[in-house]
C-alpha cells in the first residue's frame, strides 16, 4: 500500500479481562487498518470479536493498551465523541419515524444546521437508493431496506470508520447477497474504511481485503483473503475457513540424500527446502485443500484412497476418502465422478500445500528452523 | 418385504383459513436417509408434527412400521424429534439428560449405565456426561440432545433443522456422525431443512414441498440436473439458475436465440422440438455459463458484479440477454473488475429446457 499516514485505526497490545483476571476476552491484540481498507474480523462466538469492536467504539475499557484513530488515542474519548459508526445485527432504527427522519436524527443531536441536515439527508439516500422511501414511515420497510437505512444513519454523520457487527445475520439469504453487493459498491465509491465483525466466512471472504481470524481472544492471522486461505498460519485457521474445511494430514517429515519430503502413509510429498535441516523423522502437519487434490485411476507409485462417501452440491460432488485410516475431502465435477467404494488415485497440488508443527499448531513457513 | 420406517397418505392440515399440507405423500424406508427441502412456510414443521402425533392431520394416513397411527398419542409412537432449539434440562448433567427416557421407562440403573455409556462412546461424549449443559459448546449440547434420542432406539428420528444454530465446522462433523448412524445402526432419519446444500449433502433422497405439496421426490444429484420445473431449478443451486427466454430455430444446423445472443443449438434440442422453431425458457446453471478468460476479443458483457466466495467467485455480466450469473474458478474472478468487458458463451449441452407458460422441465 502506498499510503504514507498513520493508519485509520491501530489497536496496541489490546487486552481485556473480566472478573478481575478469571476471563481474559482478548488478549495482545495487535492490528492496524489502512485508510479505505475493509477488514473483516472473523471467528467462532465467543473468541472476543465483539469485545475488541466495543473497545474500538468505546463502548468498553481496555485492561491495557491503546487504541488509535488517525495516530492518536481515543481512550480518554467516550463513545459518541470517536468518530466511529457502528452498525449492529438489530439495526436500532426508529420504527415510528419516517427513513428521512431516522437519516437526520444523529445530526439533529448533533445541532447541525437544518439546511445542511436535508442536504446530508439527500445525498446519503441517494447513494443508498432511498429516495423513493424518504417519507415512509420505517416499519413500512422490508428488513433489506431497514438495514440499508441504519447504514445510511451511520454515514450521514461522516465517521472516519465504519463498524459492522455482524450487520446481515437478520437477512435471509438473497436479501443477504444483494446487501453484499450494496456493501461493495460503498466501498468502491466511497472508499469508506470498514471493519467487519462476522462469523460468516463467506462474508469475510466476499467483502474484505484482510481477514483477522480470532480464537479465544488471540488474533490468529491477519493477511489478505488468498493468504488465510491458502497459507493458514495455525491449524485452526485452516479448519475455520473453507467449506468443508482445508484436510489436515498427520505425518513426519523425512530427510534423504539432503532432499526433504513429508510422509504421511502412502502420500510422500516434497517439502520445501526452507523449513531448515531440522531432525529426521520430525513429526508434521500437512493442510491442502479440498479442491487441490485431483482424482485419477490407480496407477503404480501413486498414493490410493477408498471413496466412503460422496456429498452432491450440483455442479460438484464432496468426497470422503479414506486414506490409511485418515479422511480427506476432495472436490470432483459431479460429472463422471467416481463412486463409493471405488479406489482412486490422489494427486496433491504441489503449490496449493502447508506445512504445520506438530506441537504449536502454526505454519512451518512463519517458525524459525 | 419389511414395510416402511414411515409411511404417510394424502395428509392434508389447515389451520383456519390457511392451508398448511395439501395432500403430502411421503416415505421413508428402513434405514433411509430423507430430506424435507422446502423453503420457510412450505409446511415442513407441520409434515414432522404430523409424524411425531404432535399435530393431527385433518385427513390422510400415516403408518409407522406398516402399522396404522394416524390417532396414536405422541408416547405410543415410538418416535423421536430433535428440534434446533434443543430443550436440555440445565440443571441435569450429560448423563442424566441421556438417562432421562430410560429411568422413564423404569429400568434398572445398571441397564440405564451401560446403555448410556454406549451411546456416549458412539457419538465421543463420554468425558462430557459429567458437565451441566450451560458449561457445554453449542455442538456438545446438540450431540447430548442426539445420545437422548438415541437411546430410546426409536423407530425413526425427526429432525427439524437440528443443524442450523451450528457453524460451518460442527455442522459437517454432526452430519458425518448422523450418516454414521445411519450406516452403523440402520437408524432411519427424516430431516427437515430450507438449505438445498444441506439436504443434498446429508440424503440419499430428497422430498421438496412448496406450499404444502410434494413438488419433487429425487436423488440429490437428480434434483439439481432434472428439476421438475422452474421454481425447484431455483430453489435448488447457488448462485440461481440463469433463466433466459429462448427461440429455436431449426435453420444452419439448429441455432438458439438468448435475447440478443445467438449460439448454436444441440441435437438434444432438434430432437425435442421436432426439427420446428420454437419459443421456450432455457435454464443455464452458473457453471454453464462460459466465461472467456479476460482480454479475449468479441466481449458481448460487461461485468456488474463480482464476489470471491473462496474456491469459486460468482460474476454477474449484463448482457443483451439480460443479467448472466456465472460461477469461475476465484483466480480468473480476481482478474475480472466491475465494468469489465467479457466474452460470454454457453453450454448448450448440459442446459436445461423449460416449457414457457407452465415452467415444467421438458424431457429430452
Amino acid at each position: 500500500m502506498t499510503h504514507t499516514g498513520p493508519p485509520k485505526l491501530e489497536l496496541v497490545s489490546l487486552r481485556k479481562e473480566y472478573d478481575g483476571g478469571d476471563v481474559v476476552a482478548v488478549e495482545n491484540l495487535n492490528l492496524s487498518v489502512q485508510p479505505g481498507e475493509t477488514l473483516a474480523i472473523l471467528g467462532p462466538s465467543g473468541c472476543g470479536k465483539s469485545t475488541t469492536l466495543n473497545m474500538i467504539v468505546g463502548i468498553e475499557t481496555p485492561t491495557s493498551g491503546d487504541v488509535l484513530i488517525d495516530g492518536v488515542s481515543v481512550l480518554d474519548q467516550p463513545a459518541g465523541r470517536r468518530s466511529v459508526g457502528l452498525v449492529f445485527q438489530d439495526y436500532a432504527v426508529f420504527t415510528h419515524m419516517t427513513v428521512a427522519q431516522n437519516l437526520a436524527f444523529g445530526l439533529k443531536v448533533r445541532g447541525v444546521a437544518k439546511s445542511e441536515i436535508a442536504r446530508a439527508v439527500g445525498e446519503t439516500a441517494d447513494m443508498l437508493g432511498l429516495t423513493g422511501h424518504l417519507n415512509l414511515r420505517a416499519d413500512r420497510l422490508g428488513g433489506s431496506e431497514l438495514q440499508r437505512v441504519a447504514i445510511g444513519r451511520t454515514l450521514v454523520t461522516k465517521p472516519a470508520l465504519l463498524l459492522l457487527d455482524e450487520p446481515l445475520s437478520n437477512l435471509e439469504t438473497e436479501m443477504r447477497a444483494a446487501m453484499r453487493r450494496e456493501l461493495r459498491r460503498l466501498q468502491q465509491e466511497i472508499g469508506l474504511t470498514i471493519i467487519y465483525v462476522t462469523h460468516d466466512q463467506i462474508e469475510a471472504l466476499s467483502l474484505a481485503q484482510r481477514i483477522a481470524v480470532m480464537s479465544h481472544g488471540k488474533l490468529r492471522q491477519c493477511a489478505t483473503t488468498d493468504v488465510v486461505y491458502e497459507q493458514p498460519a495455525h491449524t485452526f485457521v485452516a479448519g475455520f475457513i473453507g467449506a468443508p474445511p482445508m484436510n489436515i494430514l498427520h505425518g513426519a517429515f523425512e530427510t534423504r540424500n539432503g532432499e526433504s519430503a513429508f510422509v504421511a502413509g502412502p502420500v510422500k510429498i516434497d517439502a520445501p527446502s526452507g523449513f531448515g535441516p531440522g531432525p529426521s523423522h520430525r513429526r508434521g502437519l500437512m493442510g491442502v485443500r479440498p479442491d487441490a487434490i485431483t482424482l485419477a485411476a490407480p496407477a503404480e507409485g501413486a498414493a490410493t484412497a477408498t471413496v466412503r462417501r460422496i456429498e452432491p452440491l450440483g455442479a460438484e460432488a464432496v468426497l470422503t476418502l479414506d486414506i490409511n485410516g485418515q479422511h480427506l475431502a476432495a472436490t470432483a465435477p459431479a460429472r463422471n465422478c467416481p463412486s463409493e467404494g471405488d479406489h482412486v488415485a490422489l494427486m496433491f497440488d504441489h503449490d496449493r500445500v502447508a506445512f504445520f508443527d506438530a506441537d504449536s499448531l502454526r505454519n512451518l513457513r512463519d517458525v524459525t528452523a | 418385504m419389511t414395510a416402511p420406517a414411515l409411511q404417510m397418505t394424502r395428509i392434508t392440515r389447515n389451520f383456519g383459513a390457511l392451508t398448511a399440507l395439501d395432500g403430502i405423500d411421503l416415505t421413508l424406508e428402513q434405514g433411509a436417509f430423507v430430506a424435507l427441502l422446502g423453503p420457510a412456510g412450505a409446511g415442513k414443521t407441520t409434515t414432522l408434527r404430523i409424524a411425531a402425533g404432535l399435530e393431527v392431520p385433518d385427513s390422510g394416513q400415516v403408518l409407522i412400521n406398516g402399522q396404522d397411527a394416524t390417532a396414536l398419542a405422541p408416547k405410543d409412537r415410538d418416535v423421536a424429534m430433535i428440534f434446533d432449539s434443543l430443550a436440555l434440562y440445565p440443571h441435569k448433567t450429560g448423563f442424566e439428560n441421556i438417562a432421562n427416557p430410560l429411568r422413564l421407562r423404569g429400568l434398572d440403573r445398571q441397564t440405564i449405565s451401560a446403555q448410556v455409556d454406549a451411546v456416549a462412546q458412539t457419538l465421543k461424549i463420554g468425558h462430557i456426561l459429567g458437565r451441566k449443559p450451560r458449561t457445554m459448546s453449542g455442538g456438545e449440547r446438540q450431540r447430548i440432545a442426539l445420545g437422548r434420542a438415541l437411546v430410546r432406539d426409536p423407530a425413526f428420528f425427526l429432525l427439524d433443522e437440528p443443524l442450523s444454530s451450528l457453524d460451518a465446522k460442527l455442522r459437517v462433523e454432526l452430519r458425518a456422525e448422523l450418516r454414521r448412524l445411519q450406516r452403523e445402526r440402520g437408524a432411519s432419519f427424516l430431516y427437515a431443512t430450507p438449505d438445498y446444500s444441506e439436504a443434498m449433502a446429508v440424503a440419499d433422497s430428497v422430498v421438496l414441498i412448496f406450499d404444502g405439496q410434494v413438488r419433487q421426490v429425487a436423488r440429490p444429484q437428480v434434483l439439481y440436473d432434472r428439476p421438475a420445473d422452474t421454481r425447484v431449478a431455483c430453489f435448488v443451486g447457488a448462485p440461481e439458475i440463469n433463466l433466459v427466454e429462448a427461440d429455436y430455430d431449426p435453420a444452419d444446423g439448429g441455432r438458439l436465440l438468448l435475447g440478443g445472443l445467438m449460439t448454436q443449438a444441440s441435437p438434444a434440442h432438434h430432437h425435442l422440438f421436432n426439427g420446428t422453431p420454437h419459443r421456450f425458457e432455457a435454464g443455464f446453471r452458473p457453471e454453464q455459463i462460459l466465461i472467456a478468460p479476460p482480454g479475449t476479443e468479441g466481449a458481448n458483457g460487461k461485468v456488474l458484479d463480482s464476489e470471491p466466495l473462496g474456491l469459486k467467485s460468482a460474476i454477474t455480466v449484463e448482457t443483451s440477454a439480460g443479467p448472466l450469473r456465472a460461477s469461475v474458478p476465484e483466480h480468473i474472478g480476481a482478474q475480472l473488475g466491475i465494468g469489465a468487458p467479457v466474452a460470454v458463451s454457453f453450454d448448450v449441452e448440459h442446459s436445461l429446457c423449460f416449457d414457457p407458460q407452465a415452467g415444467t422441465l421438458l424431457e429430452r
